[in-house]
């Protein structure tokens, strides 16, 4: 090691309470926190009784509901952040709780942007560090889904009037208070826990191999994926199982920390566009993906996937593959895992199965080129490389 | 898996140049007139002026400059920064320099967001349970010249009023530095025998935040990283102390070691470390060095833990051709080969009798440390105290 010009910056703003039941003891310092009067972002509310609960537990220690924001689109629009942004004001909120899934977080975190850095348009928040903050809204989140890596994230992506997907990177969109309780969760069918495991296991490979990754971010990867490994096929057998939930949900937790912090790669950059072009979930294009993006990065991200090896395989298989298979072995056994999983579930497989043709992949491209993540993505990518990529799964 | 809550919104920024991004942070903390503070050393190397350079070509000045903090942190101390931070109507504190400077720079802080100007008086009243949204911040920005104390990125605070033997530790979120700031320019060389007892006192608490946060994923990947990078680099890093790249990849372990060993509320181990330090007027990273040895070998059998930490030391490949049930003793083994490693080298006390601690202290210390420790494991009591200071003596 030579004097070599090594930086890095690390910063995790939010407060993290996670547990089994750990809700009511979680909620109690929230006054405390100076809020009166929430204002509550919440998903679909007749599928799960995770929202009741929140408000119950919430008003319990004397913090009222002054509004209640269901979500029923897939992705955030501006029509309905502005919509959203009066009723807070009318109603005279002084904070935002959010309860449910991705799409809730999501919503619940660019409000509290806009909100934050009292801007009218997201176009003066876009970007990078773009926002500056004027005024203090705290947020608190409680996650009720598997997959919830963008939760601790400090990055929201939004959809323009014209339906363009744009994406914002700000501590302000960090919550202040992350509450995991997998109690809230529902029961999930087998899909939902495939895509919660895999967004969050295809996250944490990325943000290991990033370019911005440091010790820190490293060990809370491998830490991730152990957990993945270890819970994934526990909830897949029987959702009822709190601590498996829990263990997949901490997995989420540190991929949301390191991707604030390491940021992604191609296989981040490349599903969001996939998901944009197509409408495909975003698990099922990382599912499509993966694997061919792994082995895009292999030359230059062998030692670091050979590394990770480890903590899906354990001891004795890990011992036994030669040092020089471990890197491939890692990206085979993903791609078996996705495969195994997928084919039981019915999800597709390939770019055909989720209706992408050829003239569609020069929009893939370009929706892929304009990621950030791309940055940090350990190989320098080129158009050409994407489209091979993308032809490799079609 | 029981329930964990983890809070650390201190900012690092670590490295090369990374100084060029104080008066960003500062910005973004609407901070206009800080309150420059530093010690004689740090200024008469010249680490004051690499700071005012940064600022140079920014519009934020400095509300006041005071670089003639003492060599120990003391409650006078933190009056007179308060008393400077009033007078100037500054908003925030830059703090530059070593232990004395991190410690009072935290403690004043403490006493600024609770409104109280009289130290003697504060202690009374310092809000220890207090969320850091109740009061509106004072932004502090620590940036470390010597080698870290492992304090900078956490709640602690830790004073001693020599003239009155008090011994003054705080633990609030009040007192949380916004960002520490470690730059190459802000180092310079440092002797073998300082970073090998600070980076076994590191290593220490590495070890001991991995124990304790086997249930706080995210305190336990802190301390993981840290270990790995100690056992690696401190070697390297004595042997070849102008690297500055080992150099603060070390002191960027000491601050993560802190985290995870700051992580646990309660330790027989800390308490034992700060009647320690008062004793013997030498830091805590300096007392864990010596009492190292006998941290680990009370864990072997009675953690079961312990044997995982012997991943971070070996890598991978190691751990993975281990036998599985000798992990702790092979942990137990390569901690013991580093410690003597290390200690032989750098030629540096590893006994309790080298820095002046009598066999005849030990009652008054064991006493000490059972009224300061608020845990409730029954097996911490005065007996098992003054057996390991036996061992380490």
């Amino acid at each position: 090691m030579k004097n070599s010009g090594f930086y890095y910056e690390f910063y995790n703003p939010s407060k993290t309470v996670c547990g089994v039941n750990c809700l009511a003891g979680a909620v109690e310092r929230l006054p405390r926190l100076g809020l009166h009067n929430a204002f509550f972002v919440c998903d679909d509310i007749d599928k799960s009784t995770a929202v009741d609960e929140v408000r119950k537990a919430v008003n319990a220690v004397k913090i009222k509901t002054g509004a209640m924001y269901v979500i029923s689109e897939k992705a955030v629009c501006l029509d309905s952040l502005r919509e959203m942004r009066n009723v807070y004001r009318v109603n005279n909120c002084d904070c935002i709780i959010a309860c449910g899934d991705y799409k809730v977080i999501n919503t619940a975190k660019t409000l509290r942007l806009l909100l934050s850095a009292q801007v009218a348009r997201f176009e003066d928040v876009k970007g990078i560090n773009a926002a500056r903050k004027k005024t203090d809204i705290p947020l608190v989140v409680i996650p009720t889904s598997v997959g919830i890596s963008n939760v601790m994230t400090s990055s929201v992506s939004v959809k323009d009037d014209k339906g363009q997907t744009f994406e914002c990177l700000s501590p302000l969109a960090a919550p202040d208070y992350c509450i995991v309780d997998p109690t809230l969760t529902s029961v999930f069918d087998a899909p939902t826990t495939i895509a919660g495991a895999l967004e969050s296991f295809a996250k944490n490979v990325e943000e290991f191999v990033s370019k911005q990754a440091v010790t820190l971010t490293k060990c809370m990867n491998l830490i991730a994926i152990r957990e993945i490994r270890d819970n994934v096929f526990k909830v897949v057998n029987d959702p009822m199982d709190v601590h498996a939930v829990l263990g997949l949900q901490r997995a989420g937790l540190l991929a949301g920390i390191c991707y604030s912090n390491a940021s992604a790669g191609i296989t981040h950059a490349l599903a969001g566009a996939l998901s944009i072009v197509s409408g495909a979930e975003n698990y099922v294009c990382t599912g499509i993906v993966f694997a061919a993006c792994m082995r895009y990065n292999l030359d230059v991200a062998e030692r670091d996937y050979a590394q990770a090896l480890y903590y899906i395989v354990g001891d004795d298989k890990y011992a036994a593959t030669p040092a020089e298979d471990r890197a491939r072995t890692l990206i085979e056994t993903a791609e078996r895992l996705i495969k195994e999983l997928f084919e039981e579930n019915g999800l597709p497989m390939s770019l055909t199965q989720i209706n992408v043709k050829e003239e569609d992949l020069d929009r893939i491209v370009e929706e892929t080129m304009k990621s950030y993540t791309l940055v940090t993505n350990p190989k320098n990518v080129k158009k050409e490389d994407v489209y091979a990529i993308l032809r490799s799964v079609m | 898996m029981s329930t964990f809550s983890f809070f650390n919104d201190t900012k690092i920024l670590c490295g090369d140049h990374a100084l060029d991004n104080l008066p960003f942070e500062l910005r973004e903390r609407d901070c206009t007139r800080p309150l420059f503070i530093s010690d004689e050393r740090s200024y008469r190397l010249g680490f004051a002026k690499e700071v005012k350079r940064a600022m140079d070509n920014d519009i934020i000045d400095f509300g006041a400059t005071y670089f003639k903090l003492a060599e120990k942190a003391s409650p006078s101390e933190c009056d007179d920064i308060i008393n400077l931070y009033k007078a100037h109507d500054c908003d925030g504190i830059i703090a530059l320099g070593g232990e004395n400077v991190t410690q009072c720079a935290k403690v004043a802080k403490l006493m600024l967001l609770q409104g109280v100007g009289d130290f003697v008086y504060f202690n009374h009243k310092a809000d220890m349970d207090a969320d850091k949204a109740t009061y509106s911040d004072v932004p502090l920005f620590i940036l470390p010249t010597d080698i870290p104390c492992g304090i900078e990125a956490t709640d602690r605070a830790m004073i001693y009023d020599e003239k009155n033997n008090v011994f003054y530790n705080f633990n609030s979120v009040l007192s949380r530095a916004s960002a520490v700031i470690l730059d190459v320019r802000l180092t310079d060389i440092m002797p073998a025998k300082a970073m090998a007892t600070a980076g076994l006192g590191a290593l220490a608490m590495g070890v001991k935040g991995f124990v304790d946060n086997s249930d706080n994923p995210i305190a336990l990947a802190y301390a993981t990283g840290a270990i790995h990078t100690l056992i690696n680099e401190l070697l390297p890093a004595m042997r070849h102390n102008s690297n500055s790249d080992y150099r603060i990849s070390i002191y960027s372990s000491i601050i993560n070691a802190g985290v995870a060993y700051y992580a646990v509320k309660e330790s027989l181990m800390r308490d034992m470390t700060n009647e320690l330090s008062i004793k013997t007027s030498l830091s805590a990273l300096q007392i864990l060095s010596i009492l190292f040895p006998v941290y680990y070998k009370e864990k072997v059998g009675k953690d079961r833990v312990f044997k995982s930490v012997l991943m971070p030391l070996v890598g991978e490949e190691q751990y993975a051709l281990s036998n599985a049930k000798s992990r702790e003793i092979i942990a137990q083994d390569v901690l013991r080969e580093f410690w003597q490693k290390v200690v032989s080298l750098a030629e540096i006390p590893s006994s309790l009798h080298e820095i002046g601690v009598e066999q005849s202290d030990f009652v008054k210390l064991a006493d000490a440390v059972i009224t300061r420790y608020k845990g409730n494991d029954p097996h911490n009591n005065f007996t098992t105290i003054v057996k390991l200071l036996e061992e380490v003596f």
